[in-house]
C-alpha cells in the first residue's frame, strides 16, 4: 500500500525544512497550525523551540469556523516586537484544510505590523527539503540586487541540517571562500544576502535549484550545480566556479562493483562521481525519498515514494554496497554490505553525518570500504 | 496476574494515520513500538483527506495489520484532519471490531478540536493504555473551556514533561 510505512520511520515534513532555514537567519516564521513544533529530544527538546525563530497560530475549533487571519495577525504584532528583517508565514496540515487566505494574512501584517511578510507555500504534507527550498525560494524573492554585481560573490543554495548537515555547509562555505570567492550564505541572526547581486550560484543540494533558477531568470544570476565532497568533485566545483564551464558527470561503465545510495540527490550524485571515479565502481544507483531533479538523475536513479518500492528496488539487484541510514536496513535482504551513511531527515534520533567536503569523504570511504572490497 | 496486569498483557497494534507533520508527535517513542512490531505509520496526502480515500485505505490497513500480527487490540490513531471532516469513529470501530472480532479503538488525538482522546493521544500505549478522558499520566480529567481549550487538570506537567510535540 502506497501510504503504509511499517518499517521505515517517517521524513520530517516541509514545516521542518522551513524551520532550518529561518533557523539560519534574521527572519522569524509563524505558523498556522495546532500545535508547536520542535525538532526532539537530540535538538534540547521543547525548550530548545524557543530559539527556533518560530511562533505557532495555535489555532482552536472557533478558527475552523470563523477563519484564523485575525489570530495570525495577532501573534504577527507578537513577533514584530522583537524586529524581525521579514515574518514568513506557512501552515500546518489541519490548517490548509480551514484554507486561510495566507496572501491576505501577508498584506494586512505588513499593513498592520511595518514589517513585511511573505507566504511560504507549504503545508506539512511534503518531506523537509520541499520546505527548504519554498523557503528559500522566498528568501531569494526578497532580494533585490539594487543593480549592482558584486564581483566574486557566490551564493550557496541549498544544505540542511538534516540531510548534509551544518558542518558539511560550514565546510563548503570554507572551501569557496578558501578559492578567493566572497560567499553569501544564510547566517543566523543576519539580514539575509543579497543573492541577486550576487556573480554566480552554487547550489549544493536539490532544495537550492528552485532559488537558483529564480535568481537565473530574474536577475541573470548564473548556477552551477555540485556538491563538493571527495577530492575531484571539490576540484570540479572550484574549476566551475573559476571557469564558468559546467561540472562533469561521470556515466556509469561496464563491469566494477554494484552500489546503491538512498540519501539526498546531490549527496548520491556526489558519492556516485568518486566511487565510479576514484575507486573504480562500476554501476552506482542514487535513491530518495526527498526531491529528486530529473536533469540530475541518471539512468536506474529511483524517487521513491512507497516502502514496498525500496524492498523492490533492493531485491531486484544484486549490489554489493548499500550506503543507506541503518532506518532503511529493515528493507535489506543482507545481501552485499551496509553501509551506514547517518542521515538526521527522520523524526526520531539517528546518528551525526559525517564531515566529508573535499578529501574528508575519500578518508571516510577508504575507512569503510577498508577490508571489505 | 491482576485486572490491570492482563489488560497490559493485551497485543496491541497501533495505526498512526495522518499528514507526514503530525508524525512530529512522539516520535522516539513511536518509533519503538515501530521497530516491535507494534505500529504502522499511515502517512496521507491532501488529494487522500479531499477525496475521502483515507477511510478505504485505513481499513485495508487495519485489516492487513490484523491478518499479519493477529493483535488482541487494535487502536487508531489519528490527527487533527480526521475530527475536522467529521470522521464517525464509532462507525469504524463496530464495523471493523465486528468484522475482525477483536475490539478495535480510535484515539482521537486532535489539538484543534482541543481533546486528546482515549490514551492521551498517543496511542494509549503507556500509562495503562489509556483512559478516555484522562492525561498521559493518569492525573485527573480533561475539561474544555468555552474556547475550546483544555483546563489543566491537577497535577498536569505535560508542557515540560512531553518532548517531541
Amino acid at each position: 500500500m502506497r501510504h503504509l510505512f511499517e518499517y521505515i520511520p517517517p521524513l520530517r515534513s516541509d514545516v521542518f525544512g522551513f524551520m532550518d532555514v529561518l533557523s539560519r537567519t534574521n527572519v522569524y516564521g509563524l505558523i498556522n497550525d495546532s500545535s508547536d513544533y520542535n525538532n526532539g529530544t537530540e535538538y534540547g527538546g521543547r525548550h530548545a523551540a524557543r530559539d527556533y525563530r518560530i511562533k505557532v497560530s495555535r489555532l482552536r475549533n472557533e478558527q475552523t469556523i470563523c477563519g484564523a487571519a485575525d489570530l495570525l495577525v495577532s501573534r504577527a504584532k507578537d513577533i514584530a516586537e522583537k524586529a524581525p528583517e521579514y515574518i514568513f508565514v506557512a501552515e500546518g496540515p489541519a490548517a490548509s484544510m480551514i484554507g486561510t487566505d495566507l496572501d491576505d494574512v501577508c498584506r494586512r501584517i505588513r499593513r498592520e505590523t511595518g514589517v513585511g511578510a511573505k507566504h511560504v507555500g507549504i503545508n506539512g504534507h511534503k518531506t523537509y527539503d520541499f520546505g527548504a527550498a519554498e523557503t528559500l525560494l522566498c528568501a531569494a524573492k526578497c532580494t533585490s540586487g539594487g543593480g549592482v554585481r558584486r564581483r566574486g560573490a557566490v551564493n550557496i543554495l541549498g544544505g540542511s541540517t538534516f540531510d548534509i548537515g551544518a558542518e558539511n555547509i560550514n565546510a563548503i562555505t570554507e572551501l569557496v571562500r578558501s578559492a578567493g570567492f566572497f560567499p553569501s550564505v544564510l547566517t543566523k541572526g543576519e539580514k539575509l544576502p543579497d543573492f541577486a547581486s550576487a556573480e554566480l550560484s552554487l547550489v549544493i543540494t536539490a532544495a537550492g535549484i528552485p532559488a537558483a533558477k529564480y535568481l537565473k531568470e530574474n536577475f541573470g544570476v548564473p548556477y552551477i550545480a555540485g556538491l563538493p565532497i571527495g577530492k575531484d568533485n571539490a576540484e570540479n566545483v572550484i574549476n566551475a566556479l573559476k571557469t564558468g564551464a559546467a561540472m562533469p558527470s561521470r556515466a556509469p561503465t561496464a563491469g566494477g562493483k554494484k552500489a546503491l545510495i538512498i540519501c539526498e540527490q546531490f549527496l548520491a550524485n556526489a558519492m556516485r562521481d568518486t566511487l565510479c571515479g576514484e575507486y573504480g565502481f562500476g554501476t552506482v544507483i542514487a535513491a530518495s525519498y526527498l526531491l529528486m531533479d530529473d536533469s540530475f538523475m541518471q539512468p536506474g536513479d529511483r524517487r521513491l515514494v512507497s516502502e514496498s518500492e525500496l524492498f523492490e528496488l533492493i531485491s531486484s539487484e544484486k549490489f554489493d554496497y548499500i550506503f543507506a541510514d541503518p532506518m532503511y536496513k529493515a528493507c535489506w535482504n543482507n545481501r552485499g554490505e551496509w553501509i551506514k551513511l547517518p542521515c538526521k531527515g527522520f523524526y526520531c534520533p539517528t546518528e551525526k553525518m559525517p564531515c566529508l567536503v573535499g578529501t574528508m569523504l575519500n578518508e571516510w570511504l577508504d575507512t569503510e570500504l577498508n577490508g571489505r572490497r | 496476574m491482576n485486572e490491570t496486569e492482563k489488560e497490559t498483557a493485551k497485543k496491541r497494534f497501533t495505526v498512526y494515520m495522518g499528514a507526514l507533520s503530525c508524525m512530529r508527535h512522539r516520535g522516539r517513542e513511536f518509533h519503538e513500538l515501530q521497530s516491535k512490531g507494534e505500529l504502522a505509520y499511515l502517512i496521507m496526502d491532501e488529494i487522500d483527506f479531499i477525496t475521502g480515500s483515507y477511510l478505504d485505505e485505513l481499513e485495508q490497513t487495519v485489516i492487513e495489520m490484523y491478518e499479519k500480527h493477529k493483535p488482541d487490540e487494535i487502536c487508531i490513531a489519528a490527527g487533527c484532519q480526521a475530527t475536522l471532516l467529521s470522521t464517525d469513529f464509532e462507525m469504524i470501530e463496530n464495523e471493523l471490531g465486528h468484522r475482525l472480532g477483536v475490539k478495535v479503538t480510535f484515539d482521537r488525538n486532535c489539538h484543534l478540536m482541543g481533546f486528546r482522546g482515549k490514551g492521551g493521544g498517543h496511542g494509549g500505549h503507556e500509562h495503562g493504555h489509556g483512559e478516555g478522558g484522562r492525561d498521559r499520566h493518569g492525573h485527573g480529567e480533561w475539561r474544555r473551556d468555552r474556547g475550546g481549550d483544555m483546563e489543566k487538570p491537577r497535577g498536569w506537567h505535560g508542557e515540560h514533561g512531553e518532548e517531541n510535540r
